[in-house]
Parts: structure tokens; C-alpha cells; sequence
């Protein structure tokens, strides 16, 4: 529990930083957007929804760490929850099966992008290697840790 | 997989969210074991029969594990 609790600590820590992080460079932006390439609305909207999003994340995940470091019944509640088997094998089955999806989907949209954009192809074939080489590289990692 | 996790806690009064907590699992870790939804971790079938007193044949039914 000591050693959670420890955990929980410096993970508020870490959130409170990223939190401050992301509204001082989204306050940057918005300080030096006049120097900034003029972009249009859409993408303007779509920064702003990934920066804002980021953040309500960030502050989601800092108000369960210090809701959960307030008591010693909340901390043992959330060790409980971080840690549980069947929540973990859920993530797992979840994330290799969506890996596996997002493979085949992306494998599609790249045979599709050649026949209509080379740009377009070529930024998909790159998420392609690079999501092939990160596959291959966490396999090696997890096979030897484990 | 079959448990007799349900009678053994009913013998013994306790909630779900009860057991959960003493062997460090949640409420809905709990009722897929007495569901035979999940089956157990080693570690887990451990705790839980070490909980009740028993061994873990005890506990769960392995007569329907396939080879």
C-alpha cells in the first residue's frame, strides 16, 4: 500500500506538470497565432478539440488521483481497480484485437490511397511501417521481459 | 469453470464487494468467477481458497478444463 500510495504521489505530480504544460502551449498559440501559417477553420477546430481534450483527460485522470489519495479506504478501492486481473486481461484482449483491426484497416486504405492520392498513399504506407516496426519491436521487448 | 465460491460466501455472510476486497479484486471480477464467465489466475484461485481455508480443488471445478 506505502508503495502505491507513493505511486499515487508522483503521478499527481506528473498530471499537475502535463496539465500546466498543455494550457501554457495552447496559451502560446493563441499569443503567436498572427505568426502561425493561416489555417482553416476546420483545422483550427480540430487543435483546438485535440488540445482541449488532452487536457480534460489530464484533469479527469488528476481529480481520480487525488479523490483516490484522500482516504485510506478510496487508495485500497483504486489499487484494487488499477490491478485487477480481469480488468487487465480485458485492456489486453481489447488493445491486441483493435491492433489487429487497425492493421487491416490501415493495410485497405493504403491499397485504396494508391490508386487515388500519392501523398495521401505515402503518409498511410509510413503509419503502416511504423505501426509494423513498433508491433515487432514490443514483441521482442515482451518476450524477453517475459 | 464451476466455483462453489456463491455457497462458500453465503455460508460465511459475505457480499461480493467483501470477498472482492480481501483477495484485491473487484465486485465484477467476483461475479464472472461465480458465472463461470472468467476463469481464475493461479494467484487468484490461491488467495480465494486460502480465504475460505480450503485447497483450491476445493473451490473450483476442474472437471470441465479441456486437455
Amino acid at each position: 500500500m506505502h508503495t502505491f500510495r507513493q505511486k499515487v504521489r508522483t503521478r499527481i505530480i506528473v498530471l499537475t506538470v502535463l496539465a500546466m504544460a498543455v494550457a501554457l502551449i495552447y496559451t502560446g498559440f493563441m499569443l503567436y497565432r498572427s505568426e502561425l501559417p493561416i489555417l482553416n477553420s476546420f483545422t483550427k477546430g480540430f487543435h483546438q478539440g485535440i488540445f482541449f481534450g488532452l487536457e480534460l483527460v489530464i484533469l479527469g485522470f488528476l481529480a481520480q488521483n487525488i479523490k483516490g489519495s484522500r482516504s485510506e479506504a478510496a487508495l485500497k478501492k483504486m489499487q484494487i481497480e488499477e490491478n485487477d486481473e480481469r480488468f487487465s486481461l480485458i485492456i489486453q484482449k481489447t488493445a491486441s484485437m483493435t491492433c489487429l483491426v487497425m492493421f487491416a484497416a490501415l493495410g485497405v486504405a493504403t491499397v485504396i490511397a494508391g490508386f487515388l492520392n500519392a501523398a495521401v498513399f505515402f503518409a498511410l504506407l509510413g503509419a503502416l511501417l511504423f505501426m509494423v516496426i513498433l508491433f515487432y519491436a514490443m514483441w521482442i521487448y515482451f518476450a524477453k521481459r517475459n | 469453470m464451476k466455483t462453489r465460491i456463491p455457497e462458500l460466501r453465503k455460508q460465511r455472510k459475505l457480499s461480493q464487494e467483501e470477498l472482492g476486497l480481501a483477495v484485491g479484486v473487484t465486485r465484477q471480477t467476483i461475479t464472472s468467477l461465480e458465472v463461470g464467465k472468467y476463469t481464475a489466475s493461479l494467484v487468484l484461485a490461491y488467495k480465494i481458497a486460502r480465504f475460505f481455508g480450503l485447497t483450491i480443488e476445493e473451490v473450483f471445478d476442474f472437471s470441465e478444463v479441456e486437455e
